[in-house]
């Protein structure tokens, strides 16, 4: 503005010194009208190059907005006039619409990030951008509810993935523990045929024995009367015997008389004559008496061989009956063993029974957590009875880890249903389960495997049967 | 010219409809700001532009709040925050703002964009208090270790709750 007054006044000064005083006035109100003139023209042409301005930049923004970039927006509008109020409104209205669009590209980014449901928010929005955040918001909470059907299905999925899982792991191990009592329970039936059969045959072998026995009673009856006939037939060489006494003395009369004889020798050949018929005579009885005798010893020797044959007979049998009543000892031995063995045995195939049960209840305990996670009523109480039941039996080693193992199970269980019942989706805390469940399952079937392993049975068992 | 008022204890209220838009560059440079953001501030729009954006900082606000704001629009995520504002008077107007970075064509953050609505007065109670408290936080410390004191008691706060800061926001 001073540039312009001071032209204007040099303006003045030349045409003061041209021109008449006279003029004076009259050119100083032109002066004044052109300094008005020249003044306007400025404050015009700044006005028009602001709104110049500012139209370029509403051109500018409305363009951006036409292609969908609503980030640019109109400054400078001070002072403000109806093309500042038109700019104003502008920016309001790409105020309104940038922070829609921005709400609703975070709410989705949120939604397809796995995020949590965040709302468009629709205070200071206006008209029609309010209706299309509230119209968003609606269709977000379908999306949303939609999505947490879908999270929970999932969730629910996968919990039935570990569940299917641990079952059949489950099942495996009790189709196995099955597997184990069939077995023990096969070979304590095997030790009853087996038995049984050791039985009979100890009842055979024993009539066996008997029949021995009786046999050896025949032998010694008959051995007896052997030696009865033995006796007789001794007696009757003693009276042979006492014959030749006889005979003796007689030949001794006729050995005196025969002496005397001699003596007279005048009569010759009348008492020779008696004397050889004695003699004649005494021959014919000695052989007769030695006849007997002869067959007396014959008979005698004979005796005496069939007693010894008895004897033999007798000492056989003897044998046999010795070793006849020893397998019997045997084969009754055997029956005790196989009992003392299927007693084992039953003892063992108890213990597999209550520990397969206490598995199985454990199985089932856990699955009330799956259960609570269906939202199903499940009635089974969570207990460790069962398990408390198989400890008692297990050495005392195992007792107190199993003990604390299956606390630990019944707290994991209880955590899986207090996480769920409080809506968490973790399925961290059902594998934990799984996990407490593995573990007290490990220590129970290695408690049981010390259990078989002082047992004996099994194959050892059958092996030691068969021999016999 | 920033805090050149002194703080009274006269509060505007934001009406519902109300919505101030404001937006900065990387340096936190006012470049934008509407009618409603002029008439809250007290500010021009001549003055608003090219000023920083603290223009508006109250006294009463911790500043570990902002320090959280720009890590987290660092790290070019949204922001939600309960702000007390201070005009060029001196008056305060509480908003409840929600900042994102704006990004160019190549994803890169060329600027930061703000919207500042009405919050409910319930909000503004329970967020007022929590400050309080994080000032008295950063009033024990040396300035340099002030944003990290109150910042450690914001947390302690939205642990004891066992909600994450948005949440926390979102449900009051």
């Amino acid at each position: 503005m001073k540039i312009s007054s001071s032209q204007s006044n040099k303006l003045c000064i030349a045409l003061l010194l041209i021109s008449a005083p006279a003029l004076f006035i009259s050119v100083w109100i032109s002066c004044c009208l052109i300094f008005a003139v020249a003044v306007l023209i400025v404050l015009i042409e700044q006005q028009q190059k602001l709104e110049e301005q500012l139209l370029q930049q509403l051109n500018e923004v409305l363009r951006e907005a036409g292609v969908g970039s609503t980030g640019s927006r109109i400054v400078g509008i001070d002072p403000s006039g109806n093309l500042g109020e038109a700019c104003w409104a502008v920016n309001d209205l790409l105020d309104q619409l940038e922070s829609v669009f921005r709400e609703q590209i975070a709410a989705f980014n949120k939604i397809s990030g796995g995020g949590k449901f965040r709302m468009i928010e629709e205070s200071g929005l206006h008209g029609g951008f309010r209706k299309s955040a509230n119209r968003t918001n609606t269709a977000l909470h379908l999306i949303t509810s939609q999505q947490q059907k879908l999270a929970d299905d999932l969730f629910l999925g996968r919990l039935d993935g570990i569940n299917s899982s641990g079952l059949l792991v489950n099942l495996e191990n009790s189709h196995e523990d099955l597997i184990d009592v069939s077995q023990v329970v096969d070979s304590l039936s095997a030790f009853a045929t087996q038995s049984a059969e050791a039985a009979i045959e100890g009842t055979d072998e024993s009539r066996q024995a008997t029949e021995q026995i009786e046999h050896l009673a025949r032998q010694s009856a008959e051995l007896e009367q052997a030696v009865n006939h033995l006796h007789g037939e001794g007696n009757k060489a003693l009276e042979a015997t006492k014959q030749i006494d006889v005979i003796v003395k007689k030949v001794n009369l006729l050995a005196l008389n025969a002496a005397i004889e001699a003596a007279r020798a005048g009569e010759y050949g009348r008492g020779f004559a008696v004397v050889a018929d004695e003699v004649r005579k005494l021959s014919e009885m000695t052989a007769v008496f030695s006849n007997n005798i002869r067959n007396s010893l014959t008979v005698v020797a004979n005796d005496a061989g069939h007693m010894q044959k008895a004897a033999q007979a007798m000492n056989a049998a003897t044998q046999n009956s010795l070793n006849m009543t020893y397998r019997v000892k045997e084969k009754l031995d055997m029956v005790s063993s196989s009992a003392s063995t299927s007693s084992n045995s039953s003892h063992l195939a108890k213990s597999l029974t209550v520990a397969s049960l206490a598995k199985l209840d454990s199985f089932a305990m856990k699955q009330v957590a799956y259960s609570v996670a269906h939202k199903q009523e499940n009635h089974s109480t969570l207990s460790s009875g069962s398990i408390d039941a198989l400890t008692a039996q297990l050495p005392e080693s195992h007792r107190g880890r199993i003990y604390s193992l299956a606390e630990t199970l019944l707290s994991s269980i209880n955590a899986a249903v207090d996480s769920v019942r409080s809506g968490n989706q973790d399925v961290s805390v059902f594998e934990s389960m799984e996990k407490a469940n593995q573990n007290i399952i490990s220590a129970i079937d290695a408690a049981i495997s010390e259990i078989r392993n002082t047992t004996e049975v099994g194959e050892n068992g059958c092996a030691r049967i068969e021999l016999f | 010219m920033k805090f050149s008022a002194q703080p009274t204890k006269t509060e505007k209220l934001m009406r519902d409809e109300d919505f101030i838009v404001s937006k900065t560059d990387t340096q936190g440079r006012i470049t934008y700001g509407n009618r409603i953001f002029q008439e809250f501030s007290g500010y021009s729009e001549k003055e608003l532009l090219g000023a920083p954006h603290n223009i508006v900082r109250h006294p009463d606000m911790p500043r570990g709040i902002f320090k959280f704001i720009w890590e987290e629009l660092g790290k070019k995520n949204d922001v939600l925050a309960y702000v007390k504002n201070m005009a060029a008077d001196g008056s305060f107007y509480w908003v409840f703002a929600t900042m994102t970075p704006t990004f160019d064509s190549a994803e890169k953050v060329i600027g930061y964009y703000s919207v500042r609505r009405a919050p409910s007065r319930e909000s503004v109670k329970t967020m007022e208090d929590i400050y309080r408290r994080m000032l008295a936080e950063e009033a024990k410390v040396k300035s340099a270790a002030q944003p990290e004191a109150s910042l450690r008691l914001l947390k302690q706060v939205l642990d004891e709750k066992g909600l994450t800061y948005e949440d926390f926001i979102l449900s009051i």
